[in-house]
């Protein structure tokens, strides 16, 4: 009987888990139109909606030389950039171990300028980096035309060159006491007391033809340095002082022009923002679902910056409008991405289906339907793209909007 | 004897474990859905042969009058399903419950019953790839339409036993469901946002049975008809539509040649095609008048290990009343099952598996399912 028992136990329950084994949801099967195709579907549609910015405003100064990551060096016709930089003042004494007195500097003996090149137009050759000896105390009221007279030959001091492949590279220019050449440049580069031990240098370049490069500056990592190798009076203890900005920009010419009028301006330095009042019909924004959208904008003029470059431009949403001052929403997600090539006058497409997907359901009220335009690397870009504004006529901005329409599920 | 059902055994738990399958298919995307089958698992061995017979299934209220006792009972009926068509295969599988129900007796000789059916089912999920031109460029997609969700037949039946030898029965059916639908597309083209739009349908109507099931001598007849009114259907999207649903007939003979084997056959009629015109003002396929046609065996004198086990085995054909383009589909299956008799009659427990298969012009969906079925009277 206990025997029967067990058998009838192992057999429901074999039964019971055959049948649990073999549940399970795997619905989807392949597709094939017109036989195995859903009576209705998903329709995309383009269309292209114009006068869709309604107002723009152009915005200078989102960034400020003063700190700019960059330092821009440039002798286009175009550009005149210049960069100076003001070191810390050099130690004067140290104190080598058990020696509580200090010991002061007696002679130097090697000298290591160090620039970080971070960006040059590898087209133009022989590219060399000039280092003029500018007065110890300017600031950031220097100018291109107040500097001018101090990028000389008397006070040039030495150049760095650059093989013409390379494009990002540590330069540096070391000058020894030994050799009967640099005695001179290190007498140079040799801070004085009068000026407090401090020493301000200038940045010029020259090449096989006019062109622009990029240099970090003391807002980075790499940030330009002099390293002085010294020794004292008594040549008894030697040591090695390193020196770094205090303060550095650059100056340029001529100076950045004024927002043309009925034109959109984005991008160079200090940087320009252009907000935007768009102005999209509720159907497309509240109604339809939109896969894409692209804001059009057609530049007025050829794209400037570094040669032979692109740079990025991005829309982002603003939360609330204070003008140049508004708060921005920096989600990625729907944050509207395009590119712009130096030199070219193409139109450029910025994709913005995210903002208008933000938009949707939310009143203009309650959210403004501004958008600002910006390059991508602000702080690093110095490429200027000027559009068509929203009163251009056939050239203002226009939207292509490629969207589904409300899906109707058919019935029974 | 035994040692035959012994063998029989581990062939079908292989069969169940490595291919389950039963109600929901890829075409149930056309028409009102793909027509479900509301079996217990003891006819499904039959192949569905002892339908108007079956006191646990809807189609014919006068077989409740086998109920001699309350009862209750449910079947679960996993599925799984190959689909080839010229645009690819693929292997699904999908889980149903049949029918689940319980029966009062009251006295004297009368049976009601409450039970829950498959009628429609709409669970489908098509996927496709395929390219539009937008601005000018070809850009590739991946479309995908999905429905969850069927009508099921909620019935409330009563049957009388007017002599041991006839009973008659009548029952009222609401069909009830809904259906979420959802479509989406996908480029493949990343600058383009995926579009997904969803929506659900509710759907309602109602329908009343008659029945009468009688015996002479070694033959039982079983007569059913049912007249349908229309489904309504109401789409969240705001569209509403009603269709009509058809009227059915069906008979059913089981007779006895030798005592403990019964041989059955039945054949249904429904009157799909009064739903074709509501189907093409909807633009969608239309539908046609079928024909369900099965046959079967049923030996109810085997046991094993001391309990009553038996053994059925059939064979079915029927039409699909939605079409494609068209055409019809038809359907094909075959199976056979077992059943165990427990806790002194109390309780007994049916399997079934089936195999068949249905088609419309290139494309084929070949399924098997197990049945499961459990029933208390308690």
């Amino acid at each position: 009987m206990a025997r029967t028992f067990a058998w009838r136990s192992a057999a429901a329950a074999a039964l019971v888990a055959a049948a649990i084994a073999a549940c399970g949801e795997e619905v989807t099967a392949p597709g094939h139109c017109p036989e195995l195709c859903p009576s209705d579907s998903l329709q995309v549609v383009d269309t292209v909606i114009t006068g869709v910015v309604v107002f723009d405003t152009t915005v200078r100064g989102f960034t400020n030389l003063r700190f700019s990551p960059i330092l821009v060096v440039a002798d286009q016709d175009s550009l005149k950039a210049r960069p100076i930089i003001r070191f810390q003042p050099l130690p004067q004494r140290w104190f080598p171990t058990a020696d509580t007195a200090g010991v002061p500097i007696g002679t130097i003996d090697s000298i290591d300028v160090y620039l970080r090149l971070d960006a040059r137009d590898t087209l133009a050759g022989n590219l060399r980096f000039l280092i003029y000896r500018l007065p110890a105390l300017l600031d950031s009221t220097a100018t291109f035309a107040s500097t001018q007279a101090y990028f000389a030959d008397s006070t040039y001091i030495d150049s760095i060159r650059v093989d013409s492949t390379t494009r990002v590279a540590n330069l540096h220019l070391v000058l020894r006491d030994s050799s009967l050449t640099d005695k001179p440049l290190i007498a140079k580069l040799t801070p004085q007391a009068a000026d407090s031990f401090v020493l301000s240098l200038g940045i010029g370049l020259r090449a096989d033809s006019h062109t622009v490069a990029v240099l970090a500056s003391g807002e980075t990592a790499v940030f330009p340095s002099l390293k002085y190798y010294v020794h004292a009076l008594a040549d008894t203890f030697s040591t090695t002082f390193t020196v770094i900005p205090t303060f550095d920009t650059w100056v340029s010419s001529p100076d950045v022009a004024p927002v043309p009028a009925q034109t959109i301006v984005v991008g160079n330095q200090p940087s320009a923002r252009a907000f935007m009042r768009f102005q999209v019909p509720s159907y497309y924004v509240d109604s339809t679902t939109i896969l894409r959208a692209t804001l059009q904008l057609v530049p007025t003029r050829a794209v400037r910056g570094f040669p032979n470059a692109t740079f990025g431009l991005e829309a982002l949403p603003v939360l609330r409008y204070f003008g140049g001052k508004s708060l921005l929403i920096g989600d990625t997600v729907v944050t509207g991405y395009g590119t712009a090539t130096v030199g070219s006058s193409d139109t450029v497409s910025l994709e913005m289906g995210g903002i208008l997907r933000l938009w949707r359901g939310v009143s203009a009220d309650s959210l403004p339907r501004f958008v600002t335009l910006r390059t991508a690397n602000e702080s690093f870009e110095i490429g200027q793209i000027d559009f068509a504004g929203s009163a251009a006529g056939a050239n203002a901005p226009r939207l292509l909007v490629s969207f589904v329409r409300p899906f109707k599920f058919g019935v029974p | 004897m035994r040692a035959r059902v012994a063998a029989v055994l581990p062939l079908l738990l292989a069969l169940g474990s490595g291919r389950a399958a039963a109600q929901g298919s890829v075409f149930g995307l056309r028409g009102l859905g793909w027509l479900g089958r509301g079996v217990s698992a003891r006819s499904a061995g039959t192949e569905g042969a002892l339908s108007l017979f079956d006191p646990q299934m809807t189609a014919n209220p006068a077989a409740l009058g086998h109920w001699r006792s309350a009862a209750g009972w449910a079947v679960v009926a996993p599925t799984r399903r190959s689909f080839e068509g010229p645009s690819g295969s693929a292997s699904l599988q999908t889980s149903r419950f049949p029918v689940f129900g319980f029966a009062a007796v009251i006295p004297t000789r009368t049976v009601v019953s409450v039970a829950i059916s498959d009628y429609l089912d709409r669970t489908w999920t098509i996927t496709r790839q395929d390219s539009t031109v937008l601005r000018g460029v070809t850009e590739k997609y991946t479309e995908a339409g999905r429905s969850i969700g069927g009508v099921s037949d909620m019935s409330l039946s009563a049957a009388y036993r007017l002599t041991p030898d006839l009973m008659v029965g009548v029952g009222f059916h609401h069909y009830l469901g809904s259906a979420r639908l959802a479509a989406q597309k996908l480029f493949d083209n990343v600058v383009y946002q995926q579009a997904a739009e969803a929506s659900v349908t509710d759907f309602s109507g109602a329908g009343i049975s008659v029945g009468v099931l009688g015996t002479l001598q070694h033959l039982d007849v079983a007569f059913a008809a049912r007249l349908n009114g229309s489904l309504h259907s109401t789409n969240t999207s705001g569209q509403s539509a009603t269709t009509k649903l058809p009227n059915q007939l069906g008979l059913g003979l089981r007779y006895l040649p030798v005592p403990g084997v019964f041989l059955v056959g039945s054949a249904e009629y429904a009157g799909w095609g009064a739903a074709n015109a509501d189907l093409l003002a909807a633009a969608r396929d239309g539908a046609r008048n079928t024909w369900s046609l099965a046959a079967g065996a049923e030996v109810l004198s085997v046991s094993l290990l001391g309990l009553r086990t038996p053994l059925r085995i059939g064979y079915r054909w029927r039409q699909l009343p939605f079409l494609s383009l068209g055409q019809g589909i038809d359907e094909s299956a075959f199976g056979g099952g077992f059943g165990f008799s427990l806790a002194r009659g109390r309780t007994s427990v049916d399997f079934s598996f089936e195999k068949g298969s249905r088609s419309t012009g290139a494309e084929q969906e070949t399924f098997s399912t197990i049945f499961a079925g459990l029933t208390v009277r308690p």
